[in-house]
């Protein structure tokens, strides 16, 4: 039954059916060839997850990142993190991976992320004399930040397969998205340097600067107050994403008096359109899995490549290099939900810590974002830049190499992933 | 406001008529009646069922703190009954929106007439395999109505009129895109802006 599963959704999608749809059509087809269950059985699962409450999360922290980054607030985070950036070398493409990082702390989507920055600070970058196609690539890559500090779709839907905690999640994610921050700022100062660029920046205004900070500090606090909230148990996940809506509502309406209807309406309905894209995958690989556990394949699957492999580090290095090949081709939301059902098993069986191989995932698949020729923030970037793809793609490598240095350390060294 | 295509101001005044567009046909304008019909209450849906969450779970967490009870019994069957329509509202829409992402690795590699007949054919597919879920979730309905939650009595039977409902509103707007598909071509698929996309 689950090879025709695989056999039918690897059809299905080289026949550009969309994700979702090719798990639902794939699961009904394995089950009429197997013949020995009902086809209801599909419909049971995708509505079982429907009925999840941690899932609830997703469309309220898609809806507060949505509100502060369309806003005022959005706009004064990212005057912040310029006035920071303006005056070291390689200050306009560091803006973009501190926004990154600020944004990070209100978005939980690396491509609305790459859309709302680069719109911004491309045009900007280009004035200052940068290649677009160096652009473009600074601004695909540090797009991939914001889903590793809190909050995070992508960790979300690791936390509701694999079981391990939200929270937990979040927190991990806060120092490797600091150090990827770290690596791309100097990336962006080897380039300016190489380009010979300089900085022409007014001299420092401290009063200035603690203005803009105070004005951006409602954003800036944000993801401390999720954190605060998950590590002492005030509310659970779900609950502390509304209350996100609650807080970007109130300071929009009270502090920056720039929310109307007709933004919340957008707003809204464009979460929604975000939660319906996402769950419809994760509905349609209910039934997937199912029938894949049904039939033991992700216990097979990790006794073969433990037995087969043998030492932990190589079975981590393959999972590694079946994780960039599937990322690059396949969206992160689908790809986290079809490998971490057949990943957490063989990373319990090897001893590797599941909240680990989560941080892994998230990062290695969000490489897939940048990685040419399908990835999504390179083709927005890109677009925005006016760059053609190879422009881009020459521009990439200083960046690859950092993530994929970080990747390595997330992935053999445990410290690296922080506990509550 | 004015159609573009209608007439232009010109600088004396007087008012020049601009090239008609092509008629569009009976079919395109009756596939934009109905994606607009399925839009609008796609967007209703949406709208009141995201406020509704948004009360519910915030009135639990202050009655959290507030009363001694710890909380409404109700407020985690509220959520079950309501969150399967707002993410149907949301896959409909997303349909509409080219927002379900697919591997287009094979279209780069077609002709326009091939990409047409691969789309075409993935659009009947998926037509007909959410027609059948529709009626697949509707036997089901039936069969949990027995099924009641604790607090409110209410069955499981709404949630899967809410899968039935999103399953036939999937299958009508990708009807309707396969309408576009047939009459215009290929450039017809819908895109979706970076705000809609999760990750």
């Amino acid at each position: 039954m689950s090879l025709i599963l695989i056999l039918a959704f690897a059809a299905l999608m080289v026949a550009v059916v969309p994700v979702a749809h090719a798990l639902v059509i794939a699961s009904a087809t394995a089950l009429l060839w197997d013949g020995r269950l009902p086809l209801t059985l599909v419909v049971q699962q995708m509505f079982q997850q429907t009925q999840s409450f941690p899932m609830l999360a997703l469309p309220f922290f898609i809806l507060a990142g949505t509100l502060i980054m369309e806003g005022k607030l959005g706009q004064e985070l990212l005057r912040f993190s310029g006035e920071l950036m303006q005056r070291v070398r390689g200050g306009a493409l560091s803006t973009t991976v501190v926004g990154s990082v600020v944004f990070g702390g209100v978005s939980g989507s690396a491509v609305a992320n790459a859309s709302a920055l680069g719109s911004v600070l491309i045009p900007w970058q280009k004035r200052q004399g940068y290649p677009a196609g160096l652009c473009a690539a600074n601004n695909a890559t540090s797009a991939v930040i914001d889903i590793l500090i809190p909050p995070s779709i992508p960790m979300i839907l690791y936390a509701v397969v694999s079981g391990v905690s939200i929270g937990d999640l979040f927190l991990a994610g806060v120092l490797p998205g600091l150090l990827m921050a770290g690596g791309f700022v100097a990336v962006c100062w080897w380039n300016a340097r190489r380009l010979d660029l300089s900085t022409e920046a007014p001299p420092l205004d401290i009063r200035h600067v603690a203005r803009l900070a105070m004005l951006a500090t409602p954003a800036l606090i944000l993801p401390v107050l999720i954190l605060v909230a998950l590590r002492f148990g005030f509310a659970t996940p779900t609950e502390i994403a509304v209350m996100a809506v609650l807080y970007a509502l109130a300071a929009s309406l009270v502090i920056y008096r720039d929310m109307s209807w007709r933004r919340f309406h957008k707003a809204m309905i464009d979460a929604g359109i975000a939660t319906g894209i996402v769950m419809m995958v994760i509905m349609g690989s209910a039934a997937a899995s199912w029938i894949l556990t049904y039939d033991q394949v992700p216990q097979r699957f990790a006794e073969w490549i433990s037995t087969t492999l043998r030492e932990p580090w190589l079975v981590i290095m393959a999972m590694n290099l079946i994780m960039l090949a599937i990322g690059g081709p396949l969206d992160l939301a689908p790809a986290i939900l079809l490998l971490a059902p057949i990943f957490v098993p063989l990373a319990q069986q090897i001893g590797l810590d599941p909240l680990q191989l989560g941080l892994m995932m998230v990062l290695n698949l969000g490489i897939g974002l940048y990685t040419p020729p399908v990835g999504t923030t390179l083709f927005i970037s890109s677009t925005i830049a006016g760059s053609t793809m190879g422009e881009t793609t020459r521009a990439l490598w200083p960046y690859f190499f950092v993530a994929i240095v970080l990747l390595l350390g997330i992935s053999y060294i445990p410290a690296l992933t922080i506990r509550f | 406001m004015t159609h573009p295509f209608h007439t232009a101001p010109v600088a004396s005044g007087e008012a020049v008529a601009l090239p008609q567009p092509p008629p569009r046909s009976a079919l395109l304008i009756a596939a934009d009646r109905v994606d607009g019909a399925v839009a609008v209450l796609c967007r209703g849906v949406l709208l009141v069922t995201g406020i509704v969450l948004m009360g519910v779970l915030t009135a639990n967490v202050i009655a959290r703190y507030v009363l001694a009870t710890g909380g409404f019994d109700w407020a985690e069957e509220v959520p079950e009954q309501v969150f399967p329509w707002f993410i149907m509202a949301g896959v409909a829409l997303a349909v509409q929106h080219g927002g379900h992402i697919a591997v287009e690795w094979l279209l780069g590699r077609l002709q326009r007439g091939g990409t047409r007949i691969v789309l075409l054919a993935g659009h009947a597919l998926v037509i007909g395999a959410y027609a059948f879920l529709c009626w697949q979730a509707l036997e089901v309905g039936e069969i949990v109505a027995i099924e009641r939650s604790p607090a409110l009595g209410l069955p499981k039977t709404y949630g899967y009129w809410a899968i039935a409902a999103g399953c036939a509103l999937v299958a009508l707007s990708k009807a309707m895109v396969a309408v576009r598909l047939a009459v215009i071509g290929p450039e017809a698929m819908p895109r979706p802006s970076p705000e809609e996309m999760p990750t």
